[in-house]
């Protein structure tokens, strides 16, 4: 979403914050106010309230370095507004349509082993989403999509947000429409940045990562992981083999593709031993 | 584990025999099956679209009365009724996601009864157009101590529950929020065993015939409303989940989990396949046993045609006919030490005992059965063919002495022989169900005399009669091997 576009919707969107305050407001009242009460964690009580800042938080350029959450997931990512890829399945994420797609540069700079900045935009030149804003889905079952002529394109200006994420996993399909203009959450292709800083040099820790659907991950610009197909996000889906973070700063990126359907991913390390890696420090530059 | 091994490799190995044991017959074409349900001595499910399978043995299946359900029914018998939970809307992967819950009410299941009517529909829990929730597929579950739950949800979101009312079927509390329990499956079913609630939910792709990777994974939770955590220590609100179902060869796509007690330490899953390879892969009921282990499900398997031998869980000992033992005259490892022949003069291969090479001596008639050292001799190896007839989940089996038509029987008294000829009658069909702890129930359709069902069991170590089943005792379990 553009800058302008935001000026213009601003008292809307203000207005709907403020709905879904009071909706969000509701149901912990509600909750409170039930006869039968249950003994869950509140981020197990359902919430119904979808908007940007129920999931996302927008950091400004002075943030404090941030450290994994309790359970280690990294939270703090540098997020590139969406690419349009419409796909009418996620059956068709083979290994080789991955690294085709996911290895395609649509920008200068998509591989530097450097992190964006955060506010910078792209210009980048994909395909049109499909009619229905649905990235071309057609119902239920997953069969390859018909063959069409080439599709028609167009030319899209993505900006780059850091953002600390409020859920251990990145809801990327809340982040894409939250910041399109057309709200369309399928048939994209994600971009994701975070920087790791280490004091030392961390030898034989895996990168641990699920995504929906699939995605491909590099740590200081080397290929380290790839989750092909159609798959769900699945806390430590897949592993990298053994890697070293070296001390300073490590560049990871992350790159997930889906067609219709929800979308996220989820990411931390884990040492050799089967620990968790906490005594690292997460910025966006 | 030696023995859910060794089951394995029977079925890597069993690959080029019939495969009518491994799938319900009939019509059996359903997807998203509810829970089977038994009213009236018929089991009935109910699927997708209101599609409904009937049958009066529960291996034989046929097309039944549709009811009027959107997405996934589930169906639970509570007192005298029959509660249907079902979800109206839901647009799928790519569609809209607002949907609702609903409950209603039938006294019996059985369409030309003249109390067969549903009652109005309630609504007991939704999701609107573009939440993290899609509230379909639902799935009941009722506590031990009476309460009732449903849970819903589908790959957009969480899964979620709420508490209904036992006794209405509608939701408890209309204040009481709905609670996430798992993230991006779908058709989930919540069930209680031995002081753990299980989380059901299906994994991979769905609806995409052969190449559907659907598979049934599970966290459990000393709580009904979790959180519910695999085996790995990953909660079900992270992904995570143990599989308990995926594919096996000619089927693929196990989804939407059903629970069936027969009694205890006897239980069947009822599922479909999202493709049945054997006819012409379309979605298809499946009902397989349950097997416990260090507290986690797994699906187990029905017997395959073929030759076994057929083992006591008691001692260990194998089933055999009471014939003369024929020593073979061959060389002895231990040099003659202890007596006897000679030491072998060369290492080539010793013949094994033929069934020609004893059969004539045989008795014409009924032979007896009984429990022996495995010494996979003519008179131990049996033949398993599976019938067109069954039980829940499972054909009755012929079951005779490989090579011959001579056919392991009922006799008089809870005796058991063998018979020189198969003719179909119930005292030679045998039911064969896995049983919780992995091992396998053998039972005949009928026994002369016997009133009450009676399975084959070990009497002492080394003979064969009929009983009562009883779970707790080895006397009742065998298990079938092939070396």
């Amino acid at each position: 979403m553009n800058r302008n576009f935001k000026s213009i919707l601003a008292f809307g969107v203000l207005a709907v914050l403020c709905s879904c305050a009071s909706k969000k407001a509701a149901v912990e009242e509600n909750a409170a106010q039930a006869g039968v009460q249950y003994d869950v964690a509140p981020d197990r009580i359902a919430n119904r309230n979808v908007e940007y800042d129920q999931y996302f938080v927008e950091l400004d350029e002075n943030a404090a370095p941030a450290t994994p959450d309790e359970k280690g997931f990294i939270r703090r990512w540098l997020l590139l507004e969406p690419i349009n890829k419409p796909n009418g399945g996620n059956t068709v994420f083979t290994d080789s349509y991955i690294q085709k797609e996911l290895n395609k540069e649509y920008f200068a700079g998509q591989f530097a082993n450097a992190a964006p900045v955060a506010g910078s935009t792209v210009e980048v030149e994909s395909e049109a989403p499909r009619a229905g804003g649905r990235g071309g889905f057609g119902g239920f079952g997953g069969g390859q999509q018909a063959q069409q002529a080439a599709p028609a394109t167009v030319k899209q200006t993505l900006k780059w947000h850091a953002i600390d994420s409020k859920l251990f996993n990145i809801k990327l399909i809340r982040f894409a429409k939250g910041v399109r203009e057309d709200k369309n959450g399928y048939g994209l292709i994600f971009n994701a940045v975070t920087v790791i800083n280490c004091e030392e040099d961390m030898p034989n820790v895996r990168l641990a990562a699920g995504s929906n659907s699939a995605s491909i991950w590099w740590v200081n610009g080397e290929q380290v992981l790839s989750l092909q197909a159609d798959r769900r996000m699945v806390a430590d889906d897949g592993m990298s083999q053994l890697l070293t973070l070296k001390k300073g700063k490590n560049i990871v990126r992350a790159a997930v593709i889906n067609g219709p359907g929800m979308s996220d991913m989820c990411m931390r390390f884990y040492n050799e031993d089967g620990s968790i890696v906490k005594n690292i420090t997460i910025t966006t530059k | 584990m030696k023995s859910i091994f060794k089951i394995g490799l029977m079925a890597l190995a069993s690959v080029m025999v019939t495969e009518t044991a491994m799938a319900q017959i009939g019509v059996p074409y359903i997807h998203d099956p509810a829970t089977i349900t038994k009213c009236d001595g018929k089991y009935y499910t109910w699927g997708t679209g209101g599609s409904a399978l009937v049958s009066n043995d529960g291996w034989v299946w046929t097309s039944g009365a549709r009811i009027s359900v959107g997405a996934a029914p589930d169906m639970m018998q509570i007192g005298d009724r029959y509660l249907c939970a079902y979800s109206t809307t839901g647009g799928g992967l790519g569609g809209g996601h607002a949907g609702k819950i609903v409950t209603m009410w039938n006294n019996t299941l059985d369409p030309t009864s003249p109390d067969y009517k549903w009652s109005e529909p309630i609504t007991v829990a939704y999701s609107e157009n573009d939440e993290d929730c899609d509230a379909i597929d639902a799935g009941l579950l009722m506590t031990p101590d009476g309460r009732l739950f449903v849970s819903f949800g589908t790959y957009f979101g969480f899964i979620r529950m709420c508490e209904l009312n036992p006794e209405t079927g509608e939701r408890l509390d209309s204040l009481a929020p709905d609670i996430n329990i798992a993230v991006d499956c779908e058709a989930s079913d919540i069930i209680y065993n031995d002081g753990w609630y299980y989380l059901f939910g299906t994994h991979g792709t769905c609806c995409d015939g052969v190449n559907s990777t659907y598979n049934l994974v599970c966290g459990r939770s000393q709580s009904p409303t979790g959180p519910f955590i695999d085996k790995v220590g990953r909660d079900m609100v992270e992904g995570g989940g143990r599989m308990f179902l995926g594919a096996r060869d000619g089927y693929t796509g196990a989804g939407h989990f059903g629970r069936y007690i027969i009694e205890p330490g006897v239980e069947k899953v009822s599922l479909h396949w999202e493709a049945d390879y054997y006819q012409g892969g379309r979605s298809t009921l499946a009902i397989l046993p349950i097997v416990w282990k260090n507290g986690w499900p797994e699906a187990g398997f029905n017997i395959k045609d073929g030759v076994y031998s057929i083992e006591s869980e008691r001692r260990g000992y194998a089933l055999e006919l009471a014939t003369e033992y024929v020593r073979l005259n061959a060389g002895r490892g231990m040099g003659g030490m202890f007596g006897g022949g000679a030491q072998s003069a060369d290492n080539t291969v010793v013949p094994f005992q033929k069934l020609e090479d004893v059969i004539g001596n045989w008795p014409a008639g009924n032979i007896d059965v009984r429990i022996c050292d495995y010494q996979f001799r003519p008179n131990q190896k049996w033949e398993l063919v599976a019938l067109e007839e069954g039980t829940l989940g499972t054909p009755y089996y012929k079951i005779v002495i490989s090579g011959t038509n001579r056919a392991l029987t009922a006799g008089p008294n809870k005796t058991v022989i063998s018979t020189p000829e198969f003719t179909g009658a119930p005292e030679q069909m045998w039911s064969i169900d896995q049983l919780t702890d992995g091992t396998y129930r053998i039972m005949p359709k009928a026994a002369p005399g016997c009133s009450e069902p009676v399975c084959l069991i070990s009497a002492g170590d080394s003979n064969a009669s009929l009983g009562k089943f009883n779970m707790e005792s080895d006397d009742c379990k065998w298990r079938f091997n092939q070396y």
